[in-house]
């Protein structure tokens, strides 16, 4: 897929994952790095961008292994965020689908 | 490359920061090396995933100075924000220099004209009073006196007047526009990724 592409839904992803449960920054990464061909330090940049714009909280906590880690925390403004680009991805998601759909239907009839 | 050269390259691309954010940005890749390891993975794997250490320093330059001029009251804090969203890679010269070289352009004419416009209104101002002191410099052939006097004071008044406000307007645009500017630097930006080390 293409990079510029890709960008936009990763805000979205971190967003997603955070609603779930809080996360330190590794671990965010790993997740969406499993699923999605980035570079994994383009994420810490973004994570900063969305403290800065108060989308998420840090706090510091200890591990069992090693140092204590910083841990991100969506707030509220964070959590209406998500929110509105979820309907958002969604809306695209399936007028893009749709237009496959009718693509489809018409290479079926043509052959 | 192993953890302290890939902190070093990045600390170094992260000049000009403060010195608060560089090092709470090194922490978060210091945290991430040790966790990697912790994990099993080698400095060499950690490191190539992360990406170019020089282009993220980049595009955290990049975010920190179009935050700058966000917050700035300073028109010029957009100059080095534009630079910096530039020097993220080739498909911002078309992108990002030549609109921001039009707007540049377009608001240094509208200032040049309106600096014209109220110089010529000072330049009246200054003809009529040498006009009440030293008649004798103008040849004016048949106008009386007092007529050329006023019609000196009206074109100085109208002058200064409409220079004063297209002044007020062109304030406005180049604060409008330098908005504009900040949300499109920041959506620009947000599409910037990096690319995975072979």
């Amino acid at each position: 897929m293409n990079i510029q592409f890709k960008k936009g839904a990763l805000e979205l992803c971190v967003l997603v994952l955070l609603a779930r449960k809080d996360c330190y920054g590794y671990e965010l990464v790993q997740s969406i790095s499993r699923n999605i061909d980035i570079a994994e330090g383009t994420i810490y940049p973004l994570l900063r961008r969305l403290r800065t714009e108060g989308y998420f909280k840090t706090y510091l906590q200890e591990s069992s292994e090693g140092p204590p880690r910083k841990y991100y925390r969506l707030t509220k403004k964070g959590k209406a965020y998500r929110d509105q680009l979820v309907t958002e991805w969604h809306a695209f998601t399936s007028g893009v689908n749709r237009i496959l759909g009718e693509a489809d239907g018409q290479d079926s009839l043509s052959s | 490359m192993d953890k302290t050269a890939y902190l070093r390259e990045l600390e170094d691309a992260l000049g000009g920061l403060p010195e608060a954010d560089i090092q709470d940005i090194l922490s978060d890749y210091r945290e991430h090396f040790s966790v990697g390891l912790s994990e099993g993975r080698t400095m060499t794997e950690i490191a190539a995933n992360l990406g170019d250490p020089a282009m993220i320093g980049r595009l955290y330059r990049a975010d920190h100075l179009v935050q700058q001029a966000d917050s700035s009251n300073r028109v010029r804090a957009i100059i080095p924000a534009v630079f910096a969203v530039i020097g993220l890679g080739l498909f911002n010269i078309f992108f990002v220099a030549v609109p921001s070289l039009l707007i540049a352009f377009l608001v240094l004419g509208l200032w040049m004209l309106t600096g014209l416009v109220i110089i010529t209104g000072i330049g009246c101002f200054a003809g009529t009073l040498a006009y009440l002191f030293f008649p004798s410099w103008f040849v004016i052939g048949g106008a009386s006196g007092v007529s050329v006097f006023f019609l000196g004071l009206f074109l100085s008044l109208g002058f200064l007047s409409l220079g004063a406000l297209l002044a007020i307007g062109v304030w406005f645009l180049t604060r409008f526009l330098i908005r504009q500017a900040v949300r499109y630097l920041k959506f620009n930006i947000s599409l910037f990724t990096v690319r995975r080390e072979p």
